[in-house]
């Protein structure tokens, strides 16, 4: 083809400058490692990177999120396996001091407090900045101390003053959990009054009594001489002036009634504060000589017996386990949120259990409250789905294994009447163990939970994997085909140059003279 | 014949060949010269009186092929358009940064989701809520300064457009006086050779900024028309004018009224014409420019406007509920708390199933191959006919579940549905237990079984009693039978009075409760018109009001999934509480902010939509600024009732804010070019964000291509003129040398004719 000069060296120029441009992109490729600079060079494949890389950071991040939930689950993990083990701990440590070894007695409130302290830590845990068993409400330790939950907190501006001991000595006062020469007049142990009228021996609340306060009678049963037990229901009788015209259950017995026999036992079912019965119970027994606690002799004076021995049990029975049972319910209403307290009301005359609102009481938990407990830890694992992997130190598990210690280091002991301790730690004992019973099945679900979210780490790590390949056989160069392509480009060019500097020489010009 | 004829005759020769070098040396001279073209001199032989008397020259010509020449013309303006476009379009490519160093404003919105990701992870932690904070103060600024870089470069081709009616209107004069000298040339018959390309150099210039039309008239003068066929150049000159704008802002549009950008116009006796908007402009500089600042920078910038818009309402619309995205709790059906869970993955032997059950500890059953039949207590013979399986799945978990929680507290059955086969566990005494309030069932099955989605049937709540207000939307993504994603999306209107309610819409009832009615049915209407899915989901009302919308997806045999549900009311202050609304981005500078909620213009005289220009000026909210608490806490807990802040350790927030910006489908605008009228771009923010990206460097790489391809038919014709056209130097040596011999012969003819004269002379003495 005829082609002008002009043409013929500018078309040099243009195809060594697009040799040239290729040249310096391949090379800028074989540096960065990358086909692109920029998006438009990958054109269409530019959408499919950019969510591929959009993926891969949102997996990323989900990793990261995993691994740290993982962490604090694995936290929370080992504090409720703690929490689980310390309340078997105690609560076999009651039951040996209770049926095996006596000596172990005393120093039963000593390691139950050492436990309720390590469990408030346990609870009060944090990572990060996160208290873990407070629910959502995670900046501050969700369990108060010891000390201020048993004895309130003197130094407290708001006027905490009274804690958990507090409120059960005045709930004792006010069962009348105490001997009758503590009480004062016309107050029988537990508010149960043994009253004779003839051979009439009745069992009637007193006039102080409330609902719900002391021990409520519900029945009589006996043996009877003739085989089989005979049963007297407790039914209202009208109540003595000046309390008017309300009943008071009352059972009352006709001992002339009753053929005494030696063996025969009287029992006198009530139901204690905390909503367990009792059965107070004496047997009959003949002959001479000293006769057991709680037993009556069957001679001239058996009616006289009869209701010494009941009065006697009714006593014992007011100041161990309706003390124990009055602890454990001041201690329920302790735990409750707000705590409820006992209190005169004027106007009625009546004591009631009423919530603290003027804040009297320490909370003995600052927490989130209400709602799904499981709800206070929230964690996105995945596109659409959360999990909730809260635990609160007021879920029932918890806080009754709290309470529970908690009873028990604050409960007094006394080395001459072991008998109260013995009788609130029977209770605590078995209420320890069912509580930590619970909580190894919240343990349980909350492993389900950490398992199910351990899984989605593995499927965005997968994911993570297969979309770095996929990106990177979309972004990145074949280093191979790269050099050789700039091999190929340096000896296109240099054939151009070649053939520049020959096509001059060709000029016939060259070859006149 | 004489030896004076012959003397003569050998004059003529040399005169000829020197005359010829002459235009040699003028053509080796211009070989380098752009638009030069070659000159020719014709020559003939002389006669006189019949008799041959020598050579003649002619005029010198020009050499040139004047159809290739016209079609070249025609490609060169096709690739200055293409080049004036693809250089600003590789600029706004490369605002997006590398792709692989995460640079673009869809990284940016995902930096955002990363930090409300973190921010759920700690709520209580004031750097991750101070990250969030900058993450999306670094996210409006990319808005901020991509807009401006935007409208700078509609500045610069608004700029483009000035210099290039100047330098067509110094060209059209140009070609007016051309067309003159060559007329008056003509007439005393001398050479328009210089002239003519003079001339053809300013109409190349004309056609690389502008699209015309040549003719030739008498007197070699050209014409030049627009594509509509108004004269430029015919009779008399005429010119453009142009009112070049100085500040363009997103505001300024072509098509405002006045324009807010500058016209090019032709002042004729037609009156005045807007060229670049009348019909038939194709190619030329100064349509590159226009398309840039009008079409393609305009598109750019209403892309990020719409990404803006939905950044700033997806963060801060006020939603009845506002943890309204109920995916994976356990639902309640009445008070009869059912869970149920496709377990037909549990194929293999190995596979376990756990259900955790409220009131006793997690019940575990593992699949046994069928030869080890039968299955100890825990087992389950995972039969490869999924309907057996599901049998034994469900009489192993009776009698499991009777075990751990006593006989009677559950019941399990298999419910049909269209995938397959689902187990359902139904808390059927429910009044045995007073501490049972909801049933927490959560099934694992391994072995590459599906998890969580289709799992545990979902139900998802919301109150539209805040929906009062024409624009209040509701909307609705669900997963149908067949795993496809489907969304409804529902706007709502006023009464219209006994005319038809328009489509994808509901009308707002006397009472909230009536419009939660008309919510339903729509809904309903909605499923009905998706084939197969009329009744897969359970659309009730319920609440104290009965405005409390529900959607379940625990109907027997569907196989459908609820994945969203959000009511968006854009009052503001209808609902009590809701006063002090949440957002994190505001329109305007910080200390001079407004709300943004997307206000448009009702009827002429409205201010512009809200949305124009909002990228520019979009900003972190000065309120979130001041208490970045805002973005943990909010007044009202999801379940509606106020009840005092909520816990500043609360993830509910972030992770609502986090599902928005990734999850929640919003309806994007069509006129950004994404997306079409009929079928809207549906997707979160995020996937927006990437499809702005990914469309202007699917547009950039397009035009580039088309660059390409015309700058090679360009070349190709380019070439084609040079060959009639070009000086090769070769061939004018080669002509040089037989000029050189012709005119050496000729003097040997004239001293041969002297020295035959000084013969005669001699003879003579």
């Amino acid at each position: 083809m005829e082609i002008s000069t002009y043409a013929r060296s500018l078309l040099i120029q243009q195809r060594s400058e697009l040799l040239q441009t290729r040249l310096f992109k391949a090379n800028e490729q074989l540096v960065t490692g990358k086909k692109a600079s920029q998006f438009s060079e990958l054109g269409g494949q530019s959408a499919q990177t950019l969510s591929l890389r959009a993926k891969i950071r949102t997996v990323v991040q989900y990793q990261e999120t995993i691994g740290l939930t993982n962490r604090r689950m694995e936290v929370m993990h080992e504090s409720l396996e703690r929490t689980n083990k310390i309340g078997h701990d105690v609560s076999t440590e009651v039951l040996t001091g209770l049926y095996d070894n006596e000596a172990k007695l005393p120093y039963l409130a000593e390691t139950a407090g050492t436990a309720a302290d390590e469990m408030i830590t346990l609870m009060n845990a944090r990572f990060g900045e996160r208290y873990l068993f407070g629910g959502a409400k995670s900046d501050a330790a969700p369990v108060t101390n010891l000390q201020d939950m048993l004895r309130g907190d003197p130094s407290d501006p708001a006027g905490a003053t009274r804690g958990l001991m507090d409120l059960v000595d005045s709930r004792a006062v006010v069962d009348a959990a105490s001997p009758a020469a503590d009480l004062p007049a016309g107050q029988w142990p537990g508010h149960v009054e043994v009253r004779t009228d003839g051979t009439t021996v009745e069992f009637r609340l007193d006039e102080l009594a409330f609902e719900g306060f002391g021990m409520e009678i519900k029945e009589l049963r006996y043996d009877q001489a003739t085989g089989g037990t005979a049963s007297i229901p407790a039914a209202g009788v009208a109540e003595p002036p000046p309390a008017g015209p309300d009943t008071v259950p009352a059972v009352s017995v006709d001992t002339s009634a009753v053929t005494f026999f030696a063996g025969q036992t009287f029992r006198l079912m009530v139901e204690m504060p905390d909503g367990t019965d009792k059965s107070i119970e004496i047997r009959a027994v003949t002959g001479n000589g000293p006769h057991d606690r709680d037993t009556f002799r069957i001679d001239y004076n058996a009616q006289v017996n009869f209701t010494e021995a009941f009065t006697g049990a009714l006593e014992r029975t007011a100041t161990t386990d309706l003390k124990a049972a009055s602890a454990q319910q001041a201690a329920t209403e302790f735990f409750d949120f707000p705590p409820k307290v006992v209190q005169f009301d004027g106007g009625s005359g009546q004591w009631q259990v009423v919530e603290d609102d003027v804040g009297e009481v320490v909370r003995w938990y600052d927490g989130q409250r209400g709602g799904d407990p499981r709800d206070g830890a929230r964690v996105k694992v995945d596109d659409g789905t959360i999990v909730d992997y809260g635990i609160r130190a007021d879920e029932a598990p918890l806080a009754d294994t709290l309470k529970q210690l908690a009873l028990l280091a604050g409960f007094e002991y006394d080395a001459q009447d072991t008998e109260p301790y013995k009788a609130l730690a029977e209770r605590s004992g078995s209420l320890l163990s069912d509580a930590s019973e619970r909580v190894r099945t919240l343990l349980g679900a909350h492993g389900t939970r950490q398992e199910l979210v351990a899984g989605y780490e593995e499927r965005h790590a997968a994911t993570e994997a297969m979309a770095t390949g996929q990106l990177n056989d979309m972004e990145n160069v074949s280093q191979q085909e790269v050099a050789s392509r700039i091999l190929t480009l340096e000896s296109q060019l240099q054939a151009s140059y070649e053939l520049t500097s020959r096509g001059q020489n060709l000029s016939l010009v060259r070859f006149l003279s | 014949m004489s030896l004076i004829s012959a003397l003569n005759t050998a004059l003529t020769g040399m005169q000829a060949s020197q005359r010829a070098a002459d235009l040699v040396s003028r053509n080796v001279a211009n070989a380098g010269t752009e638009g030069y073209t070659k000159k020719t001199l014709p020559r003939e032989a002389r006669v006189l009186d019949g008799q041959g008397a020598g050579v003649v020259t002619g005029e010198i010509q020009r050499s040139i092929d004047l159809r290739v020449q016209a079609q070249m013309w025609t490609e060169q303006s096709s690739s200055a358009r293409f080049e004036v476009v693809d250089d600003f379009l590789q600029r706004l490519d490369r605002l997006f940064g590398k792709p692989d160093q995460d640079l673009s404003i869809a990284s940016s919105v995902g930096r955002l989701a990363e930090a409300f990701q973190e921010l759920a992870d700690e709520p209580q932690n004031a750097t991750a809520r101070q990250s969030v904070i900058s993450t999306a103060d670094q996210l409006a600024q990319d808005l901020n300064r991509m807009t401006d870089e935007v409208q700078a470069m509609r500045q610069q081709a608004e700029d483009g457009i000035a210099g290039s009616v100047r330098t067509v209107n110094e060209a059209l004069t140009a070609v007016h006086q051309l067309n003159g000298k060559i007329e008056q040339k003509l007439a005393a018959n001398e050479s328009t050779a210089e002239l003519e390309d003079q001339r053809d150099r300013h109409i190349a210039t004309l056609n690389e900024h502008l699209d015309i039309r040549t003719f030739r008239r008498s007197g070699d003068k050209i014409a030049i028309f627009t594509p509509a066929g108004r004269p430029l150049v015919d009779a008399t000159p005429r010119q453009l004018s142009f009112d070049a704008r100085t500040q363009i802002g997103p505001q300024d549009t072509a098509d405002g009224d006045p324009p807010g950008v500058g016209t090019v116009t032709l002042v004729g006796p037609e009156g005045r014409i807007d060229l670049l908007k009348e019909g038939g402009m194709a190619s030329g500089k100064m349509l590159g420019y226009a398309q840039i600042r009008d079409d393609y920078m305009a598109t750019a910038q209403s892309q990020l406007d719409e990404l803006a818009h939905g950044l700033a309402l997806a963060l801060s619309e006020r939603v009845g509920t506002l943890s309204s995205t109920v995916t994976a709790s356990a639902p309640v059906n009445g008070t009869n708390p059912v869970a149920s869970a496709d377990l037909t993955g549990a194929a293999s032997p190995g596979d376990t199933i756990t259900a955790t059950l409220s009131i006793a500890g997690p019940v575990t059953l593992t699949a046994i191959d069928p030869a080890n039949a039968p299955p100890a207590a825990g087992e389950f013979v995972a039969d490869p006919d999924p309907e057996v399986r599901a049998e034994n799945i469900r009489a192993a978990l009776q009698s499991a579940v009777d075990a751990a929680a006593g006989a009677g507290e559950f019941t399990v059955s298999v419910v049909e549905t269209v995938n397959g086969v689902r187990i359902a566990i139904d808390d059927a005494n429910i009044g045995a237990n007073d501490d049972l309030t909801a049933l927490d069932t959560t099934f694992v099955a391994l072995d590459g079984a599906a998890l969580p989605d289709g799992l545990q049937a979902s139900r998802a709540a919301v109150d539209v009693a805040a929906v009062t207000t024409p624009g209040d939307t509701v909307m609705v993504r669900y997963r149908d039978g067949g795993g496809q994603v489907r969304s409804i999306e529902l706007t709502a209107v006023a009464d219209p009075d006994g005319g038809p309610v328009p489509e994808d819409s509901f009308v707002i009832g006397a009472t909230p409760a009536d419009t939660a009615t008309n919510i339903r049915n729509e809904i309903n209407a909605r499923l009905s018109a998706f084939s197969g899915d009329a009744g897969t989901l359970a659309v009730d009302m319920t609440g104290p009001g009965a405005t409390e919308l529900r959607i379940d997806d625990s109907a027997p045999g569907a196989g459908a999934a609820i994945v969203s549900l959000h009511a968006v009311s854009r009052t503001a202050g209808t609902v009590p509480g809701e006063e002090t609304q949440f957002a994190v981005f505001a329109d305007g500078l910080s200390g001079s902010q407004k709300a943004y909620v997307g206000t448009e213009p009702l009827q002429p005289g409205d201010p512009p939509a809200q949305k124009e220009g909002f990228a520019g000026r979009i900003s972190v909210s000065d309120r979130l600024r001041r208490d970045d608490t805002l973005l943990v806490a909010y007044p009202t807990p999801p379940n509606g009732t106020p009840t005092g802040e909520a816990a500043i350790g609360d993830p509910s927030r972030p992770l609502e804010l986090l599902s928005r910006l990734t999850e929640t489908p919003r309806q994007f605008d069509p006129a950004t070019g994404i997306g079409s009228p009929d079928a809207p771009y549906a997707g979160s923010v995020r996937e927006f964000a990437t499809s702005v990206v990914s469309f202007q460097a699917v547009q950039t790489a397009e035009v580039s291509d088309r660059k390409e391809y015309q700058a090679s038919v360009t070349e190709t014709i380019e070439l084609r003129f040079d060959r009639s056209a070009g000086v090769n130097v070769d061939k004018e040596m080669a002509d040089l040398l037989v000029i050189e011999n012709l005119y050496a012969t000729s003097a040997r003819v004239l001293s041969t004719v002297q020295s035959m004269l000084d013969e005669l002379a001699n003879l003579g003495r």
